[in-house]
């Protein structure tokens, strides 16, 4: 009797925890948050999708090999052809078009993580009998350029892109901060002029340039550089040879940054809670460290989040130079072939809607943390 | 340049009440505004004694703020002490020149309240820790007692549910509570002398008596000395005990606040007086006074109130006037006090005023 009771306690504890995880705000905030980026995300996929549906459909298989085809049979052709229309998702099993909402409906229900089945082959041109299917929770597509599914594509290249933009963060991060706060110690005093020149020289230089340069200057095995061996392209069994590329993304970025941390830095340290905090007796450099620089870095670290995340899109020059298999070739890659790689290009931008909608909602969720003012409204 | 931080400062106890605890001698203050130089303090010299209140009055501009800036070495970066001496506990204050060189006196043996509450707490982090971090800095407490006495103090300062205030953020803060706060990190080094730099103008009317009254209450407690900055003649008569009045960068006129309400003698104190907003009766005219007050840019001959005077005499506009003694304690600087000027009569309505402030502030007249 008592055990029960007890019981039913304990399961109306965690009833009620549940209740109260829903009236609190941001957790309702993220919530709606999370519901209206999959709207837009939806409305992104239909949009992407009825333009595609404009593209003629001899974007969609190679019109050689129908000629092929058609020179020893046009019956067979023409059922290869609407095979690959149906596999487009432009038109049924028997080749007649289907309506755009059609298309859309089917995209959607592809790209929702639950597990599906989608046939990729047949024994017949009828499409009665599976040959082949592809198993998994999110189905993009077939990239053609790639002969592989889009899905695995990504995946495989999304690694070393992820690694390179957070190593390429944290050393930003590293060295701009540092240099912003030295800046901002003394608006117009000698840090602050080099910092500037510094700064100014930087933004000069061409990025490719500077890239190009520094591919050979850190990377030839006879320059100055030659004894690191750092080497002229990426090797993945030889880490090092990320040394080049990150150092040309962090230099570049280091002014980005800086500039808004010295700026930001400048106007806390007008503010009047410096004075107080002075007229209470606070060294300058306590005041600096646990009341300036961490009001000024809230405008700062909702970005970091963006930053990271588009960082992961990739940087086409950088993977290009230093031959380096991320995501950022890929879609020049999509873009370059006999028919334009379809399901590669609206996966893609699936993908990149999808990870900067998150890197908003992260951008959000951090600045909460740092700023105890900004009270999410659900509405 | 000599390093001030540790020069040895005698004991505040050294100093008994009553006894001279600032003496600012021939102050000048100047500010370089793009290549020109700006004199908002000009040859003012002042004692304040220990346990005292000192209201400063005067209109926007006339330099309040900048002079007890000087006290604790908070002048902007392109304003400098250019003259004269500040004798505060043994040492003289003017001789202090980078931030560290203060940190000795500020929050520790001067404290400021500032005017907008709502500016002066880091809006980012826990009214708590704000506290904390001054007690702990200059009273070297642990954590724990830090947070205790840091409790105390809210609960002084009048903030209910002071325990679990403490973590709150100064946006949960109204206004008038937040000056509390401001006020308690004032108080959380029991200093020496406590500066209120308008304190009350940012708040509504009922929030501001309030905060006098807490004000003078802690006085009592801890006997600390107060430099008030009002343009409010109103407030000085609830919170001092002498006035200076000030005006164009120069005391003008001082003495207690019996004195100053009633028998004013400089022209400028009559028409502060007069135009007190408490006072004015509906449809009446009163003494007002006209005019700007001079650039601080410019050099200014003679008394630099004379060209706003109705009663300016000819000297006014040649030469400066010297303080003249009304009374061991009240002075004033004005030609019309030296023997060789015609009788002025001062205008009716002062009379009619200093009645109704001893009808307004009982205050008046006591002591
Ligand atoms: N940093 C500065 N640079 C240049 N001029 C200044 C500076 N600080 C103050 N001043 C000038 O000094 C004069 C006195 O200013 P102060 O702030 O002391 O006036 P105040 O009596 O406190 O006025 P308020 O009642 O408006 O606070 C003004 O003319 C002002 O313009
Ligand atoms: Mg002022």
């Amino acid at each position: 009797m008592d055990t029960t009771l007890k019981q039913e306690n304990k399961f109306l504890v965690a009833l009620k925890k549940v209740g109260r995880a829903f009236k609190n705000q941001t957790f309702l905030y993220i919530v709606k948050r999370v519901l209206s980026s999959l709207f837009t995300l939806v409305l992104l996929v239909a949009l992407v999708t009825a333009l595609i549906r404009l593209l003629p459909d001899t974007k969609f298989y190679d019109v050689a090999t129908y000629k092929k085809i058609a020179g020893t049979s046009k019956v067979m052709a023409n059922r290869w052809r609407s095979m690959q229309l149906f596999l487009a998702g432009r038109a049924d099993a028997n080749g007649n078009p289907v309506p755009v909402l059609y298309s859309i409906g089917r995209y959607i229900l592809n790209i929702l993580p639950y597990y599906k089945t989608i046939p990729q082959s047949w024994t017949d041109y009828s499409c009665t009998t599976v040959l082949e299917s592809w198993t998994g929770f999110v189905y993009l597509g077939y990239s053609k350029s790639m002969s592989s599914y889009v899905t695995n594509v990504i995946a495989s290249r999304m690694g070393i892109s992820f690694r390179i933009s957070l190593y390429t963060i944290i050393f930003s991060y590293l060295f701009a901060v540092p240099l912003g706060i030295a800046m901002a110690k003394k608006p117009g005093g000698t840090v602050d002029k080099i910092g500037n020149v510094f700064i100014v020289l930087n933004y000069a230089i061409p990025g490719l340039v500077f890239y190009l340069v520094m591919w050979d200057v850190l990377g030839n095995a006879n320059g100055a550089f030659g004894w690191a061996n750092f080497g002229l392209a990426y090797d993945e069994t030889r880490p090092l040879t990320l040394v080049p590329p990150i150092f040309c993304i962090v230099f570049l970025g280091i002014p980005g940054i800086s500039i808004w941390v010295r700026r930001f830095m400048i106007d806390e340290l007008s503010s009047d809670y410096v004075k107080f905090a002075r007229s209470k007796g606070l060294s300058e450099n306590r005041i600096m460290y646990t009341h300036v620089l961490r009001n000024a870095m809230v405008p700062l670290v909702r970005n970091i989040p963006a930053t990271f995340l588009g960082a992961i899109i990739g940087s086409y020059y950088v993977e290009k130079i230093w031959t380096i298999p991320g995501t950022g070739l890929l879609l020049v890659k999509a873009l370059q072939g006999v028919t334009p790689d379809i399901d590669l290009i609206e996966g893609l931008t699936v993908i990149y809607a999808a990870i900067s909608m998150v890197s908003f909602l992260l951008g959000d969720l951090i600045t909460i943390l740092f700023d105890p003012r900004i009270k999410l409204e659900s509405n | 340049m000599a390093n001030m931080k540790n020069v040895k400062l005698t004991n505040p106890a050294d100093v008994k009440k009553g006894e001279v605890i600032v003496s600012v001698k021939d102050l000048v203050v100047q500010f370089s505004v793009r290549h020109r130089i700006l004199t908002a303090i000009r040859h003012i010299s002042l004692d304040i004694y220990k346990g005292e209140t000192i209201a400063i009055v005067g209109e926007s501009g006339s330099g309040k703020s900048v002079f007890t800036k000087t006290l604790t070495g908070m002048l902007e970066e392109n304003g400098r002490i250019s003259n004269g001496s500040i004798a505060y506990a043994g040492t003289d204050l003017t001789q202090f020149h980078t931030n560290e060189d203060w940190l000795n006196i500020r929050g520790k043996r001067i404290a400021t309240v500032f005017q907008d509450p709502m500016t002066s707490l880091n809006p980012l982090r826990r009214i708590g820790s704000q506290i904390t971090e001054v007690i702990r800095l200059h009273r070297g407490l642990s954590k724990e007692a830090a947070k205790a006495e840091a409790i105390n103090l809210l609960k002084r300062v009048g903030i209910k549910d002071a325990e679990n205030r403490y973590n709150d953020y100064p946006f949960q803060y109204s206004g008038g509570m937040r000056q509390r706060v401001v006020i308690a990190i004032a108080l959380a080094c029991a200093p020496d002398i406590l500066i209120c730099d308008e304190p009350t103008t940012a708040l509504d009317v009922t929030i501001q008596a309030q905060i006098l009254s807490l004000i003078n209450e802690l006085k009592q407690e801890y006997g600390f000395t107060v430099i008030f900055i009002t343009h409010d003649l109103g407030v000085v008569a609830e919170v001092a005990d002498r006035v200076a009045v000030m005006y164009a960068g120069q005391i003008v006129e001082y003495g207690t606040v019996n004195e100053i309400y009633y028998d004013p003698r400089h022209p400028y104190t009559w028409s502060l007086l007069s135009s007190l907003p408490q006072l004015g009766e509906k449809g009446e005219t009163l003494y007002s006074i006209t005019g700007t007050p001079p650039s601080l840019f410019n050099e200014i001959k003679g008394d630099a109130f004379a060209p706003r005077n109705p009663y300016a005499l000819e000297i006014d506009f040649v030469k400066e006037p010297p303080m003249f003694k009304v009374s061991e304690t009240h002075y004033a600087k004005t030609w019309l006090l030296d023997p060789r000027a015609p009788k002025v009569e001062r205008p009716a309505i002062i009379g009619e005023i200093s009645d109704r402030v001893a009808k307004i502030y009982s205050h008046g007249g006591e002591e």
